[in-house]
């Protein structure tokens, strides 16, 4: 079988930061450095024209792992492997070609165009940069990467300020798709829409993954979205993976009770008043994070085990993957 | 229906620009029970907020309320003076925002922001406001209520923010609150536990809840009845069931085919075709026309409100009929 186009091997992402009541304007503090470890172990692949979902809530490390996945930040152990090799042993020529192959599209399609640039040139910009187009043939580029979004070709003399949001979410893919990427990761990119722009981006998202064939990342909090659009899923809590399967399989029957409670919480077609049975508690922090399963505190079935011993991600199912003590008992 | 606490009557509210007054909210109806859970749904720019700020006389220049009543009990509160509204808001309807962080002083510990907020309506002695502050934090499901007293909001997590706004609109137990997207930045599991603290609260006191939000999805689950707002108009209401089982304007309907949690498994979302038009560019005709699958030669004038079923209204030439199949919109709209 061939490497997955993308990969991440046992990544950990840790930061240093300082205590309250520290040292003072940054300086150190005789007490020392706390370490946030934003991604502890995290495992996941994605295969040419798959899009893995990626759900978790705040601070469960979601958008620094796109960050790695991405090269916009560097893993403080474990590895990144484009095409089965490890992108940091790359040379100049094979680092372009990852830095290029795996495109990021933002949340805020407001805060990531350039204000001060016209579409063309936000789209062209990369084709420029790394000459991949004459410069006689980048404006046909662009008015094709354009048709590919659904964008007329005379967006491209206007400034992101006179499109919507949607719109300008478009242009973010169409700069994302520019360089001809084989990975689009997306973080959070429908949560600033409106439902009926949302749908639009969001059957986009497909067209292009049969069009181009594109493998994507795709982050989202909302498991409405991730059902819709995702082949697998990975369920992330406070900088582990707890869960991961194919897409059919986790909505049928997910097996980490935090992933049920996310499930739970998805509303369903059918309508009335219902009764809300919340998952307890608060998210806790990941600078201090719970003992052995990090989700115990919030656990109906925790025992004295979870609170000790960390559970590993193991197959309940071929290709179905949960981190929880509770499958140990079968 | 139980006798109306509120009553919006003909609202409309428009914002003073060099082009002239441009109407956000554009004639508004809706009265809200006693008890009742009412959702305003609608998307960006469709006025809801701007509906709620006008309730409670909060909207700020170059706003201004140019017609209608908003009767709380039998108080026109848009005609009512200055001093005479701020005796009431607080009191006896209460407001609840989206981001806590803004509506709670950065710089004032809760129980500071808590008695501040009981002794403007009653006078209470400092030992008893504290006891009071301490039990309202306790019945949002706050532990260790004392400890967090002495907080400043930036030490608490945004849904312990919302909390607290939520225990300060509910102090004076008032007929109505008007909760403006109260839930959307808070993660998905916060979400719930809020919403049933709400559920549960509202159930106990008989308080009215005025439920502002972009997300159909939590409406289905949370509102007796719901509005759907387009450009500054209610386009359709009725009861939750019957608006989100079988809608009969075709906006609610291309809203509900957008909602990937509500769409069935393995089934094409159907996306409303365009973007919703500028409030500067609004004319007589029906707003939604232009992406509307069913829009005809019609539309140009204004459709009326009508009712097609006991307790709904729809406000649209060619509305559905309630039983058909989805359509896929596959018409272009009319220009």
């Amino acid at each position: 079988m061939s490497a997955p186009v993308l990969e991440v091997r046992s990544l950990d992402k840790h930061f240093a930061i300082r205590r309250r009541g520290g040292g003072w304007r940054g300086r150190p503090h005789a007490g020392g450095a706390t370490v946030l470890r934003a991604l502890d172990g995290v495992t996941l692949h994605v295969d040419a024209r798959e899009i893995v979902g990626i759900v978790g809530e705040s601070g469960c490390g979601k958008s620094t792992l796109a960050r790695i996945i991405c090269g916009l930040a560097a893993p403080s152990a474990g590895e990144v492997l484009y095409r089965g090799e490890a992108v940091d042993r790359f040379d100049a020529a094979k680092r372009l070609h990852y830095t290029l192959g795996v495109q990021m599209v933002f949340q805020n399609p407001f805060a990531a165009l350039n204000p001060r640039h016209r579409v063309a040139r936000i789209v062209g910009e990369a084709l420029a940069a790394h000459r991949l187009v004459a410069a006689s043939a980048r404006d046909s580029r662009v008015i094709e990467q354009l048709a590919r979004v659904g964008l007329a070709a005379d967006s491209r003399h206007r400034y992101p300020h006179q499109f919507s949001g949607g719109q300008r979410q478009r242009i973010g893919l169409a700069r994302a798709l520019a360089v001809s990427p084989e990975v689009l990761v997306c973080d959070e990119v429908v949560s600033a829409l409106d439902v009926s722009i949302q749908a639009q981006i969001l059957n986009l998202l497909l067209d292009l993954r049969e069009s181009l064939g594109l493998g994507s990342i795709f982050i989202s909090h909302d498991l409405g979205v991730i059902r819709y659009l995702c082949d697998r899923v990975a369920v992330m809590y406070l900088g582990r993976i707890v869960e991961e399967a194919p897409a059919r399989e986790f909505f049928a029957g997910p097996g980490h009770p935090y992933a049920t409670g996310l499930l739970a919480e998805l509303p369903t077609a059918s309508v009335g008043k219902r009764r809300f049975e919340p998952i307890r508690g608060e998210i806790p922090s990941p600078i201090d994070p719970p003992t052995g399963c990090h989700f115990h505190p919030r656990c109906p079935h925790a025992t004295e085990r979870c609170r000790a011993e960390q559970p590993l991600l193991r197959e309940i199912a071929p290709r179905h993957r949960v981190a929880c003590h509770l499958h140990d008992r079968r | 229906m139980s006798e109306a606490v509120l009553r919006v009557e003909g609202l409309r509210t428009g914002f003073a620009t060099a082009g002239g007054l441009l109407p956000v909210v554009d004639g508004v109806d809706f009265s809200l029970g006693r008890g009742e859970v009412l959702g305003i749904v609608g998307e960006s720019g469709s006025g809801k907020s701007v509906t709620a700020y006008s309730i409670l006389g909060l909207v700020e220049s170059p706003g201004r309320i140019v017609g209608g009543r908003v009767l709380l009990g039998d108080v026109d509160l848009v005609s009512l003076p200055r001093a005479a509204l701020t005796a009431i808001r607080g009191a006896r309807i209460s407001m609840i925002f989206q981001d806590p962080m803004m509506s709670l002083n950065p710089v004032l510990r809760i129980d500071t922001q808590i008695v501040e907020a009981l002794r403007a309506h009653q006078r209470v002695g400092r030992r008893e406001a504290l006891a009071r502050a301490a039990d309202a934090l306790a019945r949002v499901g706050i532990a260790a209520p004392e400890e967090r007293l002495r907080s400043y909001p930036h030490e608490l997590s945004g849904g312990m923010r919302q909390r607290v706004s939520i225990a300060i609109a509910m102090l004076h137990q008032p007929d109505v609150i008007v909760a403006d997207e109260p839930t959307t930045a808070l993660d998905v599991t916060i979400q719930a536990q809020i919403l049933a603290q709400m559920q549960a609260l509202c159930a106990s006191s008989g308080t009215a809840l005025l439920w502002i939000t972009h997300d159909l999805s939590v409406v289905g689950s949370f509102a007796d009845r719901v509005c759907v707002m387009y450009a500054g108009r209610i386009v359709e209401s009725g009861p939750v069931a019957g608006v989100m089982g079988a809608p009969r304007h075709p906006y609610t309907r291309g809203l509900l085919d957008s909602v990937p949690a509500l769409a069935e498994a393995g089934r094409r979302l159907v996306p409303i075709a365009g973007v919703p038009v500028a409030p500067g560019d609004l004319d007589a005709g029906c707003a939604f026309r232009h992406r509307c699958p069913r829009a005809s030669e019609r539309c140009m004038l204004a459709p009326e409100e009508s009712s097609p079923a006991p307790g709904r209204t729809v406000r649209c030439h060619h509305p559905l009929d309630g039983f058909a199949p989805p359509p896929h919109a596959t018409g272009k709209g009319l220009a």
